[in-house]
């Protein structure tokens, strides 16, 4: 078997060069398996291009069959129109158990920028199901994209390195929100500064379902644009408090040197029988928007600022990479087990050739010894059939046992040659 | 009898520590496993329940304090069983065997102190009896919940207030969703439990006519008339008060109704230890010729 795969990604090259060796979108790819087909026939080929990671699998079951390394950093920086000077250095590769490994690595996320990440089995589900439809893979890709999938949700089930939210927004809306209401379409949201991170917490709520959305920026232009672009509602800045009774949910990023309102105002405003209900805020603001004594003005507002969500992201973090020596290990029994049954398939052919050729030159000895020793009962006959059998199997034993042995580390394919050819086994 | 009544305590038994196990590694088939010790349990207690009202001619409501607190429980885990399946996958319903089973293991533990005899007494104006006993075991099987939900609303409540997670494992559901089970739960029991009382004092005036010898001195008509009292004064501070005060709610429903169960089931304890005289079902054996009716001590004469 020959597996080789040349890759880059987020931690070996910089996003400038990524972008432009990416296969972005299915014609773009569709071409590039039609070039490496052309320029490498014969061999299977997947190529996996995601935002953090450019990497081209190819596989043969013939040796010396396989592009180099050279011959895919030529066809990337051909294709792309990039020089190779550019990306060359950053390119890796691996091949055989390695190129395996790498695999299956990334299939558990263990190789992404956010550990535990779910995407990327996907990824490599719709890499797999592209490179199938252009004609591209064959049994050893179809197998070791099945065995990476199926590590890949091994591994999510059999360790905890994907469980607990690890961004600020999600813990703020997955850990903390959604322990508050039970829905969020009917809720209003108060965003405060137009920041990227009220972007970002936005679109986890939208994704809850939140369709009321206010939006009030110091700069109205910008607060305008955000809110046309997450269909919300602007206001203006100076207005804000006027809807707090209306608000269940407030996300605050101000920006502002000092809280943009004291405990004692807002006490004010909560005493409105209209404003006691559930608020959440999220003051993503530092230094903070909002007095931390606020929380305790009464027991249904839920005050979090960065810090709060922070500790919560970096207990998640923590448990997540306490789960990486337990995914390494199944990668590992993965990686093992999926060599051996390949080399055991390479090896197959050879050794039930070797056994049915000695068994059926036995056979045939025996037939002719019966025809002259017609006297023999079929006990004896019986007795004779299982005497050389066991001669077979024991002249058999060496040889095969080397086979196995040597098969452990990749496929001996001198010694099967030279089986092949010691007991004239044809091809 | 009482291998049966080990077979379900066992399986509860069993299903809870499997929850336990949950807090430590989250599996799914060790929750299945619960839910499936659970069944079990239920499958089993429901054949003890039937097998002793055959033996007794009395449906289990009927028969004596031991099956009585058994249909609570048998309700309890029911309500539990079924939600849980239906919501195996919904966000914050993974816990609620860690509140449930400790609860139903109470109940069922607290059964096997109380007397099992059958009641001959509840054997006249069945169906008097029947509402009576009923609507109590409804009203009570939703104060066990409330009483839970109430539980659940303050931990949920604490933990969002001091801004930390919960236990690894544990899932609850969330505040607003807490707060209204809790209340439609309140505004259930609360109907169901003066039915239930209403139906009692009904069956006293008819235990009069029948010159059988009530007390109103029972221990458990009088602690349960106190308590229903402050049920009462809660449910109609409920109705009065605003929606958003769930922590309120559930901090006085939390007192209120561990107050219930402990006042009931302490005193069907101190009755059976004591031999108080009550009508109760908790009754020793000798006590029952005396307290049966006019129509059994005719029969009882040679």
């Amino acid at each position: 078997m020959n597996i080789r795969v040349v890759f880059c990604t987020h931690d070996t090259t910089g996003l400038a060069i990524r972008e432009r060796l990416a296969f972005s979108g299915p014609e773009r790819c569709r071409s590039a398996y039609l070039e490496l087909q052309a320029r490498f026939p014969g061999t299977e080929m997947v190529i996996l291009s995601t935002c953090n990671r450019i990497e081209l699998y190819f596989a043969s079951d013939t040796r010396g069959n396989l592009p180099t390394h050279e011959d895919i950093a030529r066809f990337l920086s051909e294709f792309h129109q990039v020089p190779l000077d550019d990306f060359f250095g950053d390119l890796r590769h691996e091949a055989e158990r390695e190129a395996v490994r790498h695999l299956f690595l990334v299939a558990c996320s263990l190789d992404s920028m956010v550990l535990g990440e779910a995407q990327i089995v996907n990824q490599i589900k719709e890499a797999y199901q592209r490179a199938a439809d252009c004609d591209a893979v064959g049994p050893i890709t179809h197998q070791l994209f099945q065995s990476a999938m199926s590590i890949g949700g091994k591994v999510r089930t059999e360790t905890k390195l994907s469980e607990g939210r690890i961004s600020i927004a999600s813990v703020a809306v997955g850990e903390f929100g959604k322990s508050i209401f039970e829905r969020f379409d009917n809720k209003t949201v108060l965003i405060l500064g137009a920041g990227e991170m009220a972007e970002e917490t936005l679109r986890y709520l939208k994704e809850e379902g939140v369709r009321d959305i206010l939006i009030a920026n110091r700069n109205f232009e910008r607060g305008a644009d955000l809110a046309e672009k997450w269909g919300g509602r602007p206001i203006s800045f100076r207005d804000w408090e006027s809807y707090l009774g209306k608000a269940d949910v407030i996300v605050s990023t101000t920006g502002a040197t000092e809280p943009i309102i004291t405990a004692k105002r807002f006490q004010e405003l909560r005493r409105q029988p209209q404003s006691q209900k559930p608020l959440f805020i999220l003051d993503l603001g530092a230094p903070r928007d909002f007095d931390p004594s606020i929380s305790d003005i009464d027991e249904n507002v839920f005050l979090y600022d960065i810090d709060d969500l922070e500790q919560t992201c970096a207990r998640n973090r923590k448990a997540r990479t306490g789960e990486i020596d337990k995914a390494v290990v199944l990668v590992e029994q993965a990686t093992q087990q999926f060599m051996h049954d390949f080399y055991h398939r390479a090896t197959g052919p050879v050794v039930q050739q070797l056994r049915e050729t000695w068994h059926t030159i036995g056979r045939q000895e025996l037939d002719r010894l019966f025809k002259k020793l017609e006297h023999l009962n079929d006990e004896d006959r019986q007795q004779i059939e299982a005497t050389i059998s066991r001669i077979v199997n024991k002249l058999l034993h060496p040889p095969l046992e080397t086979i196995k042995h040597h098969s452990r580390e990749g496929t001996p394919h001198t010694l099967l040659e030279t089986v092949k050819q010691l007991f004239g086994l044809s091809e | 009898m009482q291998a049966q009544l080990f077979c379900f305590l066992a399986s509860y038994s069993v299903a809870f520590v499997l929850e336990l196990a949950r807090l430590w590694e989250s599996r799914v088939w060790l929750r299945w496993g619960s839910l499936g010790f659970t069944a079990a349990g239920l499958a089993a207690q429901a054949w003890y329940l039937v097998a002793r009202s055959h033996a007794a001619q009395l449906p289990p409501l009927l028969a004596s304090m031991h099956d009585w607190l058994l249909v609570s429980a048998l309700l309890l885990v029911s309500a539990y069983f079924i939600y849980a399946v239906l919501n195996f996958r919904l966000r914050g319903t993974t816990s609620l065997g860690l509140f449930v089973l400790p609860l139903a293991l109470a109940i069922v533990g607290g059964a096997t102190l109380v007397r099992d005899s059958p009641n001959r007494l509840l054997e006249t104006a069945r169906f008097w009896k029947m509402l009576h006993a009923g609507s109590l075991v409804i009203g009570i099987t939703g104060v066990l919940i409330g009483f839970l939900l109430s539980l659940m609303y303050l931990l949920q409540h604490r933990r969002l207030k001091q801004k930390v997670q919960l236990q690894r494992g544990i899932s609850l559901p969330p505040l607003a969703a807490l707060a209204r089970y809790n209340r439609w739960m309140v505004i259930f029991s609360v109907p169901m439990l003066t039915l239930g009382l209403v139906t009692g004092f009904v069956l006293v005036v008819q235990a009069k006519r029948a010159a059988a010898p009530f007390t109103w001195s029972d221990p458990i008509v009088l602690g349960f008339s106190v308590v229903w009292i402050g049920m009462v004064a809660l449910f109609g501070w409920l109705i009065r008060s605003q929606p958003n005060h769930g922590r309120n709610v559930a901090l006085l429903t939390a007192w209120a109704f561990g107050f219930l169960i402990v006042t009931l089931v302490g005193l069907q304890v101190l009755v059976s230890v004591t031999g108080l005289p009550s009508q109760h079902g908790s009754l020793p054996a000798d006590n029952v010729i005396k307290l049966v009716g006019f129509e059994q001590q005719i029969e009882m004469q040679p």
